[in-house]
């Protein structure tokens, strides 16, 4: 086990390398620089001086080890938007509130969707069936920017039932959260559905129920964990792409999250922090799957023999 | 051989589907005596499967319902076409326990073999503890001849071959010591030496236990094997019922003369083509008016398109439903290469 986690230590250190490496050469591809229309107007010497306080007069090569190197001290560099910020001062400052959003509105997916897929599947074809499969169409179909907005409208200003807005107490997590959720929770519901009512007519259901054990003891017992393999396996994909896709969320409910930064970065050219999230976004992602697999090879032992050898 | 364990009377089962009811067991009787063993033959999708699953109503209704009128009198007393689930759970594992056709896809991939052997034993035996369960186990993978037992309990069904699984499986099935075994096609997927020790092990346990047994088979060498008692079932019916020797030596309905002679022999010629019965089973959602095997028999005549047969009494123990053992039905010469040695 302890060798197969170094092992993929290594690939992530690869992975996350290639990531930094592609995100920086990707960056000097782009037309523009990142001084703007002020650097139009500054006369060329003092436009020097500004390229030679960031690094930039020196040749390409140089600028990517220099920062390969810093990356490797854990120092994403300045902004060049707001040249007092360094990257890593608006992750810490910024993440956080995208955070906590995530996880909260991750958490609400997972126990409605499971939830709903396995009641979908224990009555198939029953009202409860058609109800649940209608939650998740109807979650599929309405993406977050209308879906937050209406939200913060009714439930927010109209009627005054929770917050419309801003990131204070509880009470203001609820609608972002939820807003956030439905899509995966419509995701999750559907998936499990699919996967229990795979499982459901395979034969070691049969044999299951062959050896006189309750319908409660066969679900709990036997369904639920082989159907929520394949669920698990998407479910660090999920997870990321809850986790920075708050952007929409965001900024209808005034919530200062990082989703806003990584834009408003990409539309001035801060060649810093657009490579400065990517890498962060990156990093994320790659921990999160390696978590993933890692409880897969504790549900499925199949896949923890693998991994020993 | 004794009282019967299982009596089965006039067993219909019908799945309901969009396109209409499919009556996959269309009236089957036959009985089970105590420390007997009962062979169901026939080809695919000719209901044995659901005949068997039925007496441990292990299939979900719906789709599939026992209709009106059907009898599975279990012991002498169980009812089990009228049996409630909660009913049927304490019946199932304890007092008959099924063997299935795939050991590769019937045991639950992620929980130890040990832990699904015990879970069966725990069901039925409340007081029994975790540990003293497993140690059961063990003494049951011995039984069916597996050795290491103990490390064997702790592996994952991934960790075994596919005789090794079959074996487990019916280690399985017998946890709670069962009055009947059913075994559906329990070699069907193994490969051939495998077969051999798996009837083997099959014949031994019933031998020793005494355990009636229900075999289903399309596999006339396994059931020549270890049957007791042999009924044939095409499209729904029993075509034919008797002793094994009836069966092999003096068989009476065209059906079942097409089975044996498309068993492959030893001493065939072989520039001879294996022989084959031509055509496939009548489609259940509209069965044939007359005998259901009609349009593939070379011997039918006109009445058999008409009135299906009923079972015409060749002795005590052996009857057919074929018309040609009405007495106004014409001499018919069994096709060669069957009942050589015949007794009768």
């Amino acid at each position: 086990m302890l060798n197969y986690v170094l092992r993929r230590l290594i690939y992530m250190i690869i992975t996350l390398w290639v990531i930094i490496t592609a995100t920086f050469f990707l960056m000097k591809l782009l037309p523009g620089n990142p001084f703007g229309e002020v650097a139009a107007k500054l006369p060329p010497e003092n436009l020097a001086i500004l390229k030679a306080q960031y690094g930039l007069d020196k040749p390409e090569w140089q600028q990517y080890l220099q920062y390969l190197g810093n990356v490797a001290q854990g120092d994403l560099g300045v902004s060049y938007q707001f040249p007092t910020r360094s990257v890593v001062s608006v992750i810490k400052q910024s993440f956080p509130a995208s955070l906590e959003l995530g996880v909260e509105s991750l958490v609400i997916a997972i126990i409605i969707g499971l939830t709903l897929g396995i009641v979908a599947a224990l009555r198939h074809n029953k009202w409860q069936d058609y109800s649940a499969m209608i939650i998740a169409l109807i979650g599929i179909s309405i993406p977050s920017f209308v879906l937050a907005p209406l939200l913060s409208l009714y439930i927010g200003n109209k009627w005054g039932i929770l917050p419309p807005g801003l990131w204070e107490g509880p009470e203001n997590r609820i609608l972002p959260a939820f807003a956030l959720a439905l899509g995966t929770i419509a995701t999750l519901a559907r998936m499990m559905r699919a996967s229990m009512l795979e499982v459901a007519s395979l034969d070691y259901i049969k044999t299951a129920k062959s050896k006189g054990l309750s319908t409660r003891k066969i679900v709990t017992g036997h369904m639920l964990r082989n159907a929520i393999l394949p669920v698990v396996t998407i479910l660090g994909p999920i997870a990321v792409g809850v986790i920075t896709g708050t952007l929409v969320v965001e900024n209808v409910f005034v919530i200062p999250g990082l989703g806003y930064q990584f834009v408003s970065s990409i539309t001035t050219l801060d060649y810093t922090m657009i490579t400065g999230l990517t890498i962060f976004y990156a990093a994320i992602l790659i921990v999160v799957m390696f978590l993933t697999d890692i409880a897969y090879g504790l549900i499925d032992p199949r896949i923890r023999m693998s991994g020993r050898r | 051989m004794g009282k019967p364990i299982l009596e089965v009377k006039n067993l219909r089962v019908s799945f309901k589907m969009y396109a209409g009811e499919v009556q996959a067991v269309r009236g089957v009787s036959f009985t089970v005596d105590k420390g007997e063993v009962l062979a169901i033959v026939g080809e695919s999708g000719c209901g044995k499967s659901v005949t068997a699953q039925t007496i441990m109503r292990l299939i979900p209704t719906p789709p599939s319902y026992i209709k009106e009128g059907s009898s599975i009198l279990f012991d002498g007393k169980h009812e089990i076409a009228k049996m409630t689930e909660s009913q049927m759970e304490r019946v199932r594992g304890k007092d008959m326990g099924m063997i299935f056709q795939d050991p590769m896809t019937s045991l639950n991939p992620t929980m130890t073999v040990g832990a699904q052997i015990s879970e069966g034993i725990r069901k039925h035996n409340q007081k029994v503890s975790k540990a003293e369960a497993f140690k059961r186990s063990a003494e049951l993978l011995t039984l069916v001849g597996m050795s290491n037992a103990e490390e064997r309990i702790q592996q994952y069904p991934h960790e075994l071959s596919g005789g090794m699984r079959q074996r487990v499986m019916i280690a399985l099935s017998l946890a709670c010591n069962p009055k009947l075994l059913i075994a559906d096609e329990p070699t069907t997927a193994l490969d051939v030496t495998i077969q051999a020790q798996i009837i083997d092990l099959l014949r031994d346990i019933q031998e020793k236990t005494e355990t009636s047994i229900i075999l289903i088979t399309h596999d006339l060498g396994v059931v020549a094997e270890m049957a007791h008692k042999v009924i044939v079932m095409y499209a729904g019916k029993v075509v034919e019922r008797g002793t094994l020797d009836d069966i092999f030596y003096n068989p009476r309905h065209p059906y079942t003369w097409g089975l044996l002679r498309s068993v492959p022999r030893l001493d065939s010629d072989k520039n001879n083509e294996l022989a084959s019965i031509p055509g496939t089973p009548p489609d259940l959602y509209a069965p044939p008016v007359g005998c259901a095997f009609a349009a593939r028999c070379p011997y039918a005549m006109k009445v058999c398109k008409e009135i299906d047969p009923e079972h015409f009494e060749v002795s005590a123990d052996h009857s057919a439903a074929c018309w040609l053992n009405h007495p106004d039905a014409p001499e018919v010469e069994m096709p060669v290469g069957i009942g050589r040695g015949s007794h009768g």
